[in-house]
């Protein structure tokens, strides 16, 4: 049996499982016992903190059966996190409400000193006026930036879906350096702010407005634009279209039997025994169903990745985009590492299925060997892995974005030099 | 050590400043007299490189503050008229922070109470927080820094108003101090008593422009009321 950890079964779940793995004899039985084979994914150690896509974030997938589509459906387990927290999403924390505190701490970085006024001393003292301001801004962005990466890196080991390994490491610094990018944005902006000749209330406001644009307005439209060209499928979509398959398949159950015949001249029915005959029609039946909705279920991922690659791209209209591209890439909830583990276990289905075949044909009771020999996908299931390209691309937007702050906080130093 | 050269200030609406020509030299305490309006403030706004002038220049130790900010500015001290501290710090915290922004940032805690001392700070004022002191006591903090800067020049906008007649005596003897140090200073005022008291030489402004310059022990004080109540016709 597959069993993993994480994975709760109830008792009388369990109860069923002890008696199939006791007594069963038949190939056919344990074929059709969905609900007791399970692919699991073992949650990455950041997929804790990315509540708001993890939520709809399928982490095992529950062998259907036949069913191939019921298989790839979503099955909804409660995220540890969001169940010890309530709803509670750390990307969306830190893409929106972390900017929101940056902006707090340094919309009066230089208006403070001009509105109570310190400006003429500290501009007459300060060796370099831009100089100071960076400091400013980028020593109180820092220390926030390090105390939230410092506390996630400590909640990786709190969280039960937390444990520490070598990928975990690499992730946690990945997940910090990406994370010091997005906030050294917000510090530039807030640099870019306290270079104009602003009160504290004008630079407040425009660092609002900025937020607003950034982390409201753009993600919004990019949003309604990707659903608009880029639909997300459907599960319902995927089951109603297997559920079809089905229906046509029965009409045309006589043409399926007579070319299975015809593929396995070898196959002797026994006269006697018209069990024999019906199973063989319905594996027949199964496998030309399989067949058909493997074509769809392909297309079914591959809409998936396309939705992937147009988000990838316009996470260069704004830094939040960036931000929560690294944030899945680093937690493993993004839709191309749930397409790979849905390929996985569709893979896994097809060769689960499989394996009784030849039994079946042979018409042979299950032994303790076949028992064992039954596919496990746990011992070969891949680790998430980063993607590079969209890594990349979230690193570009976020250099740029950086970059652009840079430059029209420099040309506004120079043009309000004495300001 | 300062020096103006036909420096004028333009706005859309007024001239500020007219072709004003002065050369400040070490040791040497200036003293801008005039009405309101007449360009002292402006004059050492250009010093400071806080505004840049229409034309001119303007020259600290032979340096141009637009071509070489960093350096001018580490040559210079300045008071403003309201000497405005960070409140929540104690006097000797403000001195060591205007201090680290200066590039000063090594300097222990008795060197500072040594120079707090120096500018008249009361020691028992040292460790209390500036929202209690008064302005002489805020502009001792400023003092102070010039001191530990050990600056060349220093600049002050009307340093006496507002402080009491014991706070200005006092104020008047730092400035003499630091003249004989050999600090060149440039003061705009409208004090008229401590600036033939603690200046060695005194300049009218009119409407921009530099009309009369002379010694300090030239004048008298009636002389020198005379003067500059008749420029401000």
């Amino acid at each position: 049996m597959i069993t993993s950890p994480g994975i709760e079964l109830t008792p009388a779940e369990q109860e069923r499982q002890l008696q199939l793995q006791m007594s069963a004899r038949s190939p056919d039985l344990m074929r059709f016992t969905g609900g007791l084979w399970w692919s699991l994914l073992p949650a990455s150690s950041l997929a804790g903190h990315s509540v708001g896509v993890s939520g709809e974030w399928p982490d095992h997938y529950r062998h259907a059966g036949a069913s191939m589509a019921q298989t790839v459906a979503r099955v909804s387990r409660p995220n540890p996190l969001l169940r010890s927290v309530g709803a509670f999403d750390l990307t969306l924390l830190v893409g929106a409400i972390l900017p929101l505190a940056v902006i707090t701490l340094t919309f009066d970085v230089a208006a403070a000193d001009r509105e109570q006024g310190r400006w003429g001393l500290v501009r007459a003292h300060a060796s370099s006026l831009p100089r100071l301001i960076i400091s400013r801004c980028f020593v109180r962005v820092g220390a926030l930036a390090l105390l939230v990466i410092v506390l996630t890196a400590s909640s990786v080991l709190i969280l039960p879906t937390g444990q520490w390994d070598a990928a975990a490491v690499g992730n946690v610094l990945i997940w910090g350096a990406w994370l010091s990018a997005y906030m050294a944005f917000w510090a530039t902006l807030a640099i870019l702010s306290n270079a104009l000749p602003l009160s504290a209330s004008g630079a407040g406001l425009l660092l609002l407005l900025s937020w607003f644009i950034t982390v409201i307005a753009v993600p919004t439209v990019v949003e309604r634009v990707i659903n608009r060209s880029e639909r997300m499928s459907q599960q319902s979509e995927l089951l109603a279209f297997e559920a079809d398959v089905r229906r046509q398949s029965e009409l045309e159950a006589d043409e399926v039997w007579a070319e299975f015949r015809e593929q396995h001249p070898e196959i002797q029915l026994d006269q006697e025994s018209p069990q024999q005959e019906q199973l063989l029609r319905d594996m027949a039946l199964s496998e030309v169903i399989r067949s058909r909705v493997r074509t769809r279920t392909e297309a079914y991922f591959r809409r998936f990745l396309n939705r992937d690659d147009v988000l990838d791209r316009l996470q260069l209209l704004t830094p939040l985009l960036a931000w929560r591209t690294a944030a899945d890439q680093c937690a493993g909830t993004s839709l191309r590492h749930y397409v790979e583990f849905a390929q996985q276990t569709a893979a896994f289905h097809e060769e689960f299925l499989s394996c009784f075949e030849p039994m079946s044909l042979d018409g042979r009771e299950l032994s303790l060997s076949d028992i064992q020999n039954i596919p496990q996908f746990d011992a070969r299931q891949l680790q998430r892995r980063l993607h590079l390209p969209p890594l990349l691309l979230s690193a570009v937007s976020l250099a740029t974005w950086i970059a652009a702050c840079g430059f029209m906080a420099r040309w506004c130093f120079r043009r309000n030099a004495n300001q | 050590m300062l020096e103006a050269l036909e420096l004028t200030k333009a706005y859309e609406t007024h001239v500020a400043l007219r072709g004003l020509n002065l050369h400040i030299s070490q040791g040497e305490v200036f003293c801008l007299l005039g009405a309101n309006g007449a360009g002292k403030s402006t004059t050492i706004k250009l010093f400071l490189n806080f505004i840049s002038p229409t034309t001119g220049a303007v020259h600290i130790n032979g340096l141009d503050p637009q071509t070489h900010p960093e350096q001018t500015k580490s040559l210079l001290g300045y008071i403003p008229e309201q000497v405005a501290l960070y409140p929540r710090l104690t006097g000797l915290e403000n001195l060591q922070y205007f201090a680290s922004l200066a590039g000063e940032s090594d300097l222990c805690r008795q060197r500072l109470k040594e120079v707090l001392a120096q500018a008249g700070l009361p020691e028992a004022a040292i460790d209390r927080r500036v929202d209690n002191y008064s302005k002489g006591m805020r502009q001792k903090v400023v003092i102070a820094l010039a001191l530990i800067r050990r600056v060349r020049g220093l600049l002050l906008d009307e340093p006496t108003s507002g402080l009491d007649p014991q706070a200005a005596h006092e104020f008047s003897k730092v400035l003499r101090r630091l003249g004989d140090e050999g600090v060149a200073v440039l003061m705009a005022t409208h004090d008229l008593y401590h600036a033939r008291e603690s200046s060695t030489r005194i300049g009218i402004m009119q409407q921009g422009t530099l009309i009369e310059t002379f010694q300090a022990k030239e004048v008298s004080h009636l002389e020198l009321e005379h003067r500059a109540l008749e420029s401000m016709r």
